[in-house]
């Protein structure tokens, strides 16, 4: 910048301008920018060299104007002179400090290297150190390598120790293949140390186990392909022998008849032991084999016996054949029906113990879905395991079989064997099982299983059982027209299930309702109702009862559709404000109970008169609202009774018309009918009047207050 | 066995100012007149009635006589005390009952329970009270405690209902708690001579003695069953029967054909079953005519005989008449007598 303000006065000699402007601009200039020592110095060289070309300008100036620029270029020289003096003095202090500085670097330097003299000689004291460590610790080192070589070795011996026990494992588990493995791994070993008394007791052990294996291996080969190759033997070999000595006998003319009778007992004897045999070995199939085998090897030893029967006409041995596949058949059938028992009381045991499980989870929700999975788990997880079985035993009456298609083995088969003897069979197991839960003496079901049981029952009745009928029959060919009375009709088995039903949700009713029951009954009795206090709450035992109905409601929801109510009014309106009306209706049928009136009983004995006689552990209808009168009746009744059986005080009576309250305002929403309810609850205030010293009830808005306070 | 619905024969209605009744008696010495005794449930003593009610068996008509309490100060607690009935007058007011003693139980408890005569001695009662059974003797005119018996256990233990029985020498009383059945030796109070546990899931109301056959014993209950058992197995009962809707409050044998068995129930009904199969007459008659062969098909079975059901409360009494084998009574809360009889087909299938 400086540059270019002192270009501009030199451009302007020829111009007339004020001759003090570039001097004062130059100094302007410097004085701008003091800092910038080097440019300055320019400066200052540049205005002195323009001073002559000044000189021939000035010549026509006065010399008071002269005196005055001298003293004035005297004055900017000595002012000039004192600034540089200040640059002077001003860098003076950075050279010191440059110089001190590179002075200390100097000392530092050689400190340094001292230092690293040091550094070095003790490293050097570090590595004599280091080496006669090392020198010392040889030994040891060696040692500590000696040991882990022995411990390896242990290790792979300890293997070797431990074999005999781990084969037989693996034997007792059934997993030869690893045993076989382990043991070919570890034979050489054996061998290599069999000069060590120690190792040859393993090897001993072993080579015992390994006998034993290999016993096992050869029985498991013998017996795999055993049954296919026993009929094949016995046809090819026996029988065609037999077929033979038959053939050739016949080939001879002229056999007297003794001989016919030797060939024929021959025959016979022989055919007898053959079927002995037969049965043994099919007997022992059956223990858990192989179905599909089973019937190849049946299907094969039969058709044999249709060849030697067109050669031996004496005997029918294809009836005889064909009576052992029968026996096979029934066998399997009833081999399945007893797996199928025990599939079920599984099942049952399965479920128990679901349901015994603390619920860790809120009552409602959780443990309706819980009941309906169970509910599935038993019908669902059961039809299906019936479906297994038969299609199993679909396997014998295969078209292309030989005895498949006799008539004889399909009547006996199909139809005694699967369908009445398995199918039905298992249904009347499922409706015995069931029922056996109600009887009194036997140990308590949980309630909640009478109540999966009772709906299984039912679901059986509704769809299962068609199903697994109409599947059976179509799978088998059975016609049920052609023998009808033969064969078990399916109504029948559906009306078992659904008295099995009906049993099992009456005793549900029965063991809920005695519940709540026994905690009115103990409520009632255990209290002193002559010396109670005036009611402030109701009794925390109809809260409990109130709860429990409430979770029985939720149980059964879980499985039973919610039912019919019978309607009062035809008002719809009303069920949703029923609470505020029938307390009305209440209030002034209890109005009657003032102590004036106490003697008209007439009102309830007209209500009597009026009302269906209430049958209290009568039959209940699959529905909830049912099962839930079901159990409120009860309870209610025993109410009544126990407080029948009591004196009361003033307090007590009122206790119990607040107790009555409390029910009335939440147990008719369960019930089909509320009228049975407000009718028990009015019979139960009723005679808690009739047993009162003092018969004052309380002012029917306290009672709300105090039920409403909960 | 079919269930027949039987008309009642007399009905009568007690509670005249809304008494209710629980209480009800045969008059034991009585043998010639059908006589029942009904006593009215009243919180005063001096509402309280006993109202003795005669049958007229030519005519069929009823008569009353009513006894009334004495008037006394009114404390409600519960006591026993023997009354003499006063001659009988022919006036209709009220007579008065007589008191002769008053049993002296308050040092054993509150809760008097019953007092039952001796079967056959009338100087002799027990009354039951909380969980002890006072044996008395009345000779002297004035109750003498002869000695009293008592039961411990957890729970405070109480019984509920007491009865002597016939059998044995009338040396044993059988007591009921909750639902266990014991027997008590009187001579020697605080031995038991046999119990039968849990004879009823919940609460037994009732037992009665088969007047004819030792050892065998009926009880009745809040499962609403009527059990009859052998005392000598108390494992289990040798006939159960389920036949009402509710409690069964009462059950009592005919005193003269023990297969025939009342039971009363707070399902406001009486049933009249058999037991033919454990009575002390012999199941099949001896067949020496044809007649008999023809009629042995229409033997009495067990099984359900009748089902009576004029109350409409719950009947908590029934007794047979002392007088008439085939005669009995019921009572209901609300107060009505009916008196009904054992239909003329049952009879003849008994008798012939």
């Amino acid at each position: 910048m400086g540059n270019y303000v002192v270009k501009s006065i030199l451009g302007a000699p020829g111009q007339n301008c004020a001759p003090i402007s570039p001097s004062s601009a130059v100094w302007s200039n410097t004085k701008q920018a003091p800092v910038q020592g080097r440019s300055q110095a320019k400066i200052s060289e540049e205005v002195l060299a323009e001073t002559p070309n000044c000189h021939g300008q000035r010549k026509e100036c006065t010399l008071k104007q002269i005196m005055d620029q001298e003293s004035e270029i005297v004055h900017d020289t000595q002012s000039l002179h004192s600034d540089m003096q200040t640059l002077v003095y001003e860098n003076y202090n950075k050279f010191i400090a440059g110089t001190d500085t590179i002075r200390k670097m100097k000392n530092d330097f050689k400190k340094m290297e001292d230092e690293m003299d040091l550094l070095a000689k003790n490293m050097e004291s570090i590595t004599s150190f280091s080496e006669q460590i090392s020198c010392t610790l040889q030994d040891t080192r060696q040692k500590i390598t000696k040991l882990s070589g022995v411990h390896s070795l242990l290790k792979r011996l300890q293997f070797l120790f431990k074999l005999p026990a781990k084969l037989k494992d693996r034997m007792q588990d059934g997993q030869y293949a690893q045993a076989v493995q382990e043991y070919i791994h570890a034979r050489r070993v054996l061998h290599h140390y069999s000069n060590m008394p120690s190792f040859q007791g393993i090897q001993a052990d072993c080579e015992a186990i390994v006998e034993e294996l290999k016993l096992k291996l050869r029985e498991q080969f013998k017996s795999k392909d055993d049954i296919m190759e026993f009929v094949d033997q016995g046809s090819s070999g026996f029988l065609s022998d037999l077929c033979l000595v038959v053939a050739s006998y016949n080939d001879i003319d002229d056999l007297d008849s003794f001989a016919m009778s030797q060939l024929s007992s021959f025959v016979f004897g022989n055919m007898e032991r053959y079927f002995q045999l037969v049965q043994e070995r099919i007997e022992k199939e059956q223990d858990g084999g192989d179905t599909a085998v089973l019937v190849r090897a049946l299907d094969r030893f039969h058709r044999r016996l249709q060849a030697m029967n067109t050669l031996f006409t004496h005997s029918d041995f294809a009836r005889t054949g064909t009576d052992i596949v029968l026996r096979a058949g029934r066998r399997q059938c009833r081999f399945h029906l007893q797996t199928l028992k025990i599939y079920f009381s599984d099942t049952l045991t399965r479920v128990r113990q679901t349901l015994a499980a603390p619920k860790l989870i809120s009552q409602d929700g959780d443990s309706s879905s819980s009941l309906s999975e169970l509910l599935t788990s038993l019908v669902l997880a059961t039809v299906e395991k019936v479906k297994g079985i038969l299609q199993d035993l679909l396997l014998f009456s295969q078209p292309d079989l030989t005895f498949g298609l006799k008539p004889h083995f399909r009547e006996v088969f199909c139809m005694d064997n699967v369908r009445e003897e398995l199918v039905v069979g298992f249904f009347h197991h499922l409706t015995a099982t069931a029922r056996s839960f109600c009887n009194i003496g036997e140990n308590k079901a949980p309630p909640a299983l009478l109540l999966l049981l009772s709906k299984m029952c039912l679901e059986f009745e509704g769809s299962s059982v068609h199903y697994l009928l109409s599947q059976t029959d179509e799978w088998f060919n059975i016609e049920d027209r052609s023998k009808s009375g033969i064969l078990t009709t399916e109504e029948e088995i559906c009306s078992n299930m659904r008295t099995a039903a009906q049993e099992l949700l009456n005793h549900y009713v029965r063991t809920q309702g005695l519940s709540v029951s026994q905690m009115l009954r103990k409520s009632v009795e255990t209290r002193d109702w002559l010396h109670t206090i005036e009611p402030r709450t109701v009794r925390a035992v109809m809260k409990r009862v109130v709860e429990d109905i409430a979770a029985v409601d939720s149980q059964v929801g879980a499985l039973y559709e919610e039912g019919q109510r019978t309607e009062h009014s035809s008002d719809s309106s009303r069920r949703t404000h029923s609470v505020s009306v029938s307390r009305h209706a209440y209030r002034s049928n209890w109005s009657t109970y003032t102590p004036s009136h106490l003697d008209s009983s007439l009102v309830t004995n007209m209500q009597k008169l009026f009302s269906e006689r209430i049958e209290i552990f009568s039959s209940v209808d699959f529905s909830k609202v049912s099962i839930l009168t079901g159990i409120i009746k009860i309870s209610l009744k025993t109410f009544l009774e126990c407080v029948r059986l009591r004196t009361f005080s003033r307090y007590g009576l009122q206790q119990i018309q607040v107790d009555t309250h409390y029910l009335q305002l939440y147990l008719w929403r369960f019930v089909t009918d509320e009228n049975l309810v407000h009718f028990l609850l009015d019979e139960i205030l009723g005679s808690a009047v009739h047993r009162c010293l003092e018969p004052v009830l309380m002012e029917p808005s306290v009672v709300d207050i105090i039920c409403e306070r909960g | 066995m079919v269930r027949r619905k039987s008309m009642p024969l007399y009905q009568i209605a007690l509670a005249t100012k809304s008494l209710s009744a629980r209480a009800l008696a045969s008059q034991l010495a009585e043998s010639d007149a059908v006589r029942f005794m009904v006593g009215t449930q009243s919180l005063k003593l001096s509402n309280n009635q006993v109202h003795i009610v005669e049958l007229n068996e030519e005519n069929g008509a009823l008569s009353t006589q009513v006894y009334q309490h004495s008037e006394e100060d009114n404390m409600c607690c519960m006591r026993s005390a023997i009354w003499r009935i006063p001659p009988c007058e022919t006036d209709t007011t009220p007579a008065k009952l007589e008191q002769l003693t008053l049993l002296d139980t308050e040092e054993f408890g509150q809760d008097v329970k019953m007092t039952v005569f001796h079967p056959t001695e009338g100087s002799k009662a027990v009354t039951v009270v909380n969980n002890h059974f006072i044996q008395w003797d009345l000779a002297a005119g004035d109750a003498k405690l002869v000695c009293s018996g008592m039961m411990e256990g957890k729970g405070q233990p109480r019984f509920m209902v007491g009865k002597w029985n016939p059998h044995q020498n009338c040396t044993q009383f059988v007591t009921v708690n909750e639902g266990h059945v014991k027997s008590w030796d009187l001579r020697n109070p605080n031995k038991q001579v046999w119990s039968i546990e849990a004879a009823h899931s919940q609460v037994v109301r009732d037992l009665d003695f088969n007047p004819n056959k030792q050892y065998y014993m009926a009880t009745c209950g809040d499962d609403g069953c009527s059990k009859f058992w052998d005392v000598r197995n108390s494992s289990e009962p040798v006939v159960t029967r389920s036949d009402h809707s509710h409690w069964v409050w009462s059950i009592r044998y005919n005193h003269f054909h023990d297969q025939l068995v009342l039971t009363s129930s707070s399902d406001s009904q009486v049933i009249l079953t058999s037991v033919a199969s454990i009575s002390s007459e012999p199941l099949t008659n001896i067949v020496d005519s044809d007649e008999n062969q023809r009629e042995q098909k229409d033997k009495l079975e067990d099984g359900v005989l009748a089902t009576y059901d004029e109350h409409e409360d719950s009947v908590y009494s029934v007794e047979w008449s002392s007088a008439d084998p085939w005669t009995f009574a019921s009572l209901s809360y609300d107060g009505r007598l009916v008196i009904n009889k054992v239909s003329r087909a049952d009879k003849y299938r008994i008798l012939l």
